[in-house]
């Protein structure tokens, strides 16, 4: 087995495929759970006028949007065992061997996951729930 | 060696007259026929708009009745959306894909046919409805209630749905090859980082395929019960809501839109990349945006709603992500620029193909901005300024990029070189005659004008915007043409391509054009994401990574994979993260049972439309027959097990059972299909308020819960199935194999006895038509299961010892899985939520 191969298997040992898979799609996954969750929650809260709709989505949002971080993190853990050292911005352009490119990829789709959520929760702050003129 | 070699040529030969055209399953044939039948499809699209601007290039024009143009119109739209850009993809895909993984042919190639013929019989049974005076009236969207039984009485939206779902189901099944083909069967040392974009552009297209068009087969599905009156899932007057329509068909509708865009983000990657001479500016930001597209991409679908009545907030959340989207495209733009800058530019017809569908796919994405917004929207809903973005969208981002991956690969696909001069002119040609085409709708749709009106009056402001239109329209169609005519004269008197023309970077460009049927006899190491500038790069010491050469044991796989096999076809499977050679698998060299299938389904298919008894036995009848002979065992697989050995052995072993085996991996996408339609029927439950008491009364509980039980029970015999195969236990195999059918055989029984017997009146009731697309899908989800675990018995019965066999056990436990957890899910449905809720 020569040097980069050593290395490479040095950074994925002891991970499970798990753990990468979370440490990759997990921000996603938490973003997909986050988008039907609410749109389904909002629409039956209107159907049922339940009063606590606005906060039950606002938690939901809470809980995936710490989800997507706690993957974001997870990622960013892995990538830094795999690394070898290498810097952020070296690995942007080329990351050191495929789990440092995979966990690079969980990193940045995380953040991107864990924005996107925010932003919707936004809406559950600012926007009326059921119709325009229902706050 | 030159045995070996001529061995290798008859396992990889194609057969030959008119049966053998009907026999062959490989992939690059079947990708021609693909391809031709896509561009026909596209040329038929054409003329259908062409009718179209005609109408409307004067005012109060009555060249079409209002009827044939509402006919003429859904036809543009279901033959540009599923007839031609998505086949025509997965054919780039079918032809492109081995070769840049460097492997020999797909994984399923006896799918691949599948595909392609039921693609084929699909399309022209739907074209069919124009010689009946029948084609589909109602949208390529369909809308209930105008699309029901009550206000679209006759055959034509039958027609629309049901040959619809012929196609679906090749879509599904090009679907399943890329994501086995680019996980799995790659050239080694390729590792999932070295994958070229256009491979993780399908793969992910792929998956957005088992999860878009999932819910559009369901829906379809449900449309045709209800027109059938068999069921009221849209009917409102029934308790049905209309608006579930549009909820599946925009599930699928939106991403619809990235799976035709994010292929050509693959094909423009690699042309600009090439004629930049330079690899992408940051490949790992490109692949991100292609994965995170996709996962938005899902939720814009109510964006096409807005219009419904939806409340604020839930809007809200759609507009986030419609809006939201714009940043990874953006990324890709942005990276190509940047690559195209920091480059030296070769200014070739695919890039200017590829720049001009950019240019053009960023102004439908400025006004997909607008239109995400729902005040915006509320204002150009349904007016032609929609179609303008739709086609800026549609043409920009998919079908410029298409015509650049055309001049690109067309030299790999005939050996020759396409016209540079012709190809310059079309490009611009089309990209003048695009703009003054669908600019101008932009201002008419701003200034009032609906969508799918047959003509307008004078003076109503129009008449300009509709002219300038029109005479767009026949100058893009004259620069379609100009490619043609380039294509007629290059396969003519075109220069010889060589094997890379372009000096490009992938795999493909290292066999000669047109590749050998084989493709790669002796199969090629990479080392690098640029493996044909690797060598160079290693010259001039400027390789941007830092790669260990193959070890001695991949030498030795590759050494052992050379010009062979010869008796039987052989590819090699490979770990998914690391690409290291893993196992060799057989594949069949030609087949007769995917052509059979195909006019079966299609037979079916058609006497479903007329609903012609003798008609839809005949195509179950084929269609059964057919797949008797698709399972039948084939000789040149005992060929494979006397020469490779099982796992364990020192060499490769045979990939043939167990999670090693591309069949495995197929059936876990089958496995994520049924997910998904499950899915699908659960939300349509809970949609049409289906968590009501009506449900505890009419499905007896008892007979679902033993049903539901048993079947959890059976996972162990299945499992300890398994474990006897480990173990080579001859009796033991039979026994829990017996067992499992057995158990399976009982929850079925059960489960058709309590919907038969459960008072259930789908024919008057959306809501029971809901609890009975719950139960009905579980009985379905059972059939198919019984029928794999029946073939299993078959096998163990007796040869229970052979891998063969062992196969379809393997692949039957991960449905049995799903078939139980899927019987918890609609058990709870069904009788849980409704006494709990």
């Amino acid at each position: 087995m020569s040097q980069g191969q050593t290395e490479q298997a040095a950074g994925t040992a002891g991970t499970s495929a798990a753990r990468t898979l979370f440490a990759v799609l997990g921000g996603a996954i938490a973003w997909a759970l986050h988008f039907l969750v609410s749109y389904a929650v909002v629409a039956i809260g209107c159907v049922a006028a339940w009063s606590a709709t606005r906060l039950a989505v606002a938690a939901g949002t809470a809980a995936l949007a710490a989800l997507a971080l706690w993957s974001t993190v997870v990622a960013w853990r892995e990538w830094r065992r795999s690394s070898d050292d290498q810097r952020w911005d070296a690995a942007l352009s080329e990351p050191r061997g495929w789990y440092s490119w995979l966990t690079t990829v969980g990193v940045l789709l995380g953040m991107t996951s864990v924005f996107t959520i925010v932003l919707e929760g936004f809406g559950t702050l600012m926007l009326p729930l059921c119709g325009w003129n229902v706050r | 060696m030159e045995d070996r070699k001529a061995g290798f040529e008859w396992a990889w030969s194609q057969p030959t007259g008119i049966i053998g055209i009907l026999r062959t399953i490989d992939n690059i044939p079947i990708a021609q026929r693909y391809m031709a039948t896509g561009f026909g499809f596209f040329v038929l699209g054409g003329l259908l708009a062409a009718l179209m601007r005609i109408q409307l290039g004067t005012p109060d024009n009555t060249f079409l009745d209002p009827e044939t143009y509402n006919q003429v119109f859904t036809m543009h739209g279901t033959t540009m959306m599923f007839l031609f850009v998505i086949p025509f993809i997965e054919a780039l895909a079918n032809y492109m894909l081995p070769l840049l993984l460097g492997t020999r042919d797909l994984p399923f190639p006896r799918l691949t046919a599948l595909s392609y013929w039921t693609y084929l019989f699909g399309g022209l049974l739907l074209y069919s409805s124009f010689l009946f005076g029948l084609a589909p009236d109602g949208g390529w969207f369909a809308y209930v209630p105008l699309s029901n039984r009550q206000w679209s009485p006759g055959l034509n939206l039958d027609w629309w749905d049901i040959a619809l779902s012929v196609a679906e189901v090749a879509a599904m099944g090009a679907a399943a090859e890329m994501i086995v083909a680019v996980l799995r069967m790659r050239a080694p040392g390729m590792s999932i980082n070295r994958i070229p974009v256009f491979g993780w552009a399908m793969l992910v297209t792929a998956f957005m395929i088992i999860f878009g068009f999932t819910p559009l087969i369901v829906g379809t599905l449900m449309l045709e019960l209800d027109r059938k009156g068999l069921t009221n899932f849209f009917v409102p007057d029934a308790g049905g809501d209309p608006l579930l329509w549009q909820h599946l068909f925009w599930v699928f509708g939106h991403p619809e839109v990235y799976i035709m865009f994010l292929p050509a983000v693959g094909i423009v990657t690699q042309v600009v990349q090439t004629f930049s001479r330079r690899p992408v500016v940051s490949y790992t930001l490109v692949v991100l945006a292609i994965v995170a597209t996709a996962f938005l991409s899902f939720g814009l679908w109510v964006h096409h709603m807005y219009a419904t009545g939806l409340s604020p907030l839930a809007m809200g959340y759609f507009a986030a992500a419609s809006t939201v989207i714009a940043i990874p495209t953006g990324v890709q733009v942005v990276g190509w620029m940047a690559t195209l800058w920091s480059g030296r530019p070769l200014w070739r017809t695919p890039l200017l193909f590829a720049l001009a569908g950019l240019v053009i796919f960023v102004l439908g994405g400025i006004t997909g901005v607008m239109v995400a917004s729902p005040p915006f929207d509320f204002q150009a809903h349904d007016t032609y300024f929609v179609v303008a973005h739709l086609h800026y969208v549609l043409i920009g981002g998919t079908v410029f990029p298409l015509f650049a991956g055309l001049y690109y690969w067309l030299p790999k696909i005939t050996g020759r070189m396409m016209g540079e001069r012709l190809g310059w002119a079309s490009a611009l040609t089309m990209f003048v005659g695009f703009n003054l085409a669908f600019f101008p709708m932009h201002l008419a749709g701003l200034a009032g004008m609906p969508r799918r009106v047959y003509t307008y009056p004078a003076g109503a402001g129009l008449e300009t915007y509709n002219l300038l239109s029109t005479i767009g329209a026949f100058i893009f169609a004259t620069g379609i043409l100009l490619s043609v005519v380039n294509l007629i004269v290059s396969l003519r008197r075109g220069a010889r391509a060589g094997n890379n023309p372009w000096e490009a970077d992938t795999l493909e460009w290292s066999v000669t054009s047109p590749p050998p049927n084989a493709q790669y006899a002796k199969l090629p190491v990479v080392r690098d994401r640029h493996p044909l500038w690797d060598t160079q790069w290693r010259q001039e010491r400027m390789r941007p990574e830092e790669t260990p050469a193959p070890d001695q044991e991949m030498k030795e796989d590759v050494a052992q994979m050379d010009h062979w096999p010869t008796r039987w076809r052989g590819a090699l499977v490979v770990t998914v993260n690391e690409g290291r050679p893993l196992a060799v698998v057989h594949m069949p060299r030609r087949a007769l049972s995917p052509f059979i299938a195909s006019v079966g389904l299609v037979t079916l298919f058609a006497g479903l439309i007329v609903d012609y008894l003798p008609v839809i036995w005949t195509g179950a009848a084929l269609v059964g027959a057919a797949m008797i002979g698709w399972f039948w065992p084939l000789s040149s697989e005992r060929a494979a097990m006397e020469e490779v050995g099982r796992p364990g052995a020192d060499a490769l072993p045979l990939a043939q059972y167990g999670p090693i085996a591309n069949g495995y991996w197929g059936t876990w996408v089958f496995v994520l299909v049924l997910a998904t339609a499950l899915v699908t029927f659960v939300s349509s439950y809970f949609y049409l308020g289906g968590n009501i008491r009506v449900g505890v009364e009419t499905m007896p509980a008892t007979r679902a819960g033993l049903a539901t039980v048993l079947l959890f029970v059976g996972l162990a015999p299945m499992f300890a199935a398994l474990r006897a195969i480990r173990r080579e236990r001859a009796g033991a195999i039979r026994v829990t194999v017996l067992a499992a059918f057995a158990l399976a055989a009982i929850h079925l029984w059960l489960l058709l006895h309590a919907l038969f017997g459960s008072g259930l009146a789908p024919a008057t009731s959306g809501r029971d038509s809901a609890i009975l697309g719950v139960a009905g899908f579980q009985a379905v989800v059972a059939g198919v299961l019984l029928v794999m675990l029946a073939v299993s018995v078959l096998w163990v019965l007796l040869r229970p010892l052979d891998g063969r066999g062992w196969a379809t056990v393997w692949n039957a436990s991960v449905v049995y899985g799903f078939a139980a957890a899927s019987a918890v899910v609609a058990f709870a449905v069904l009788h849980v939520v409704p006494r709990v809720g």
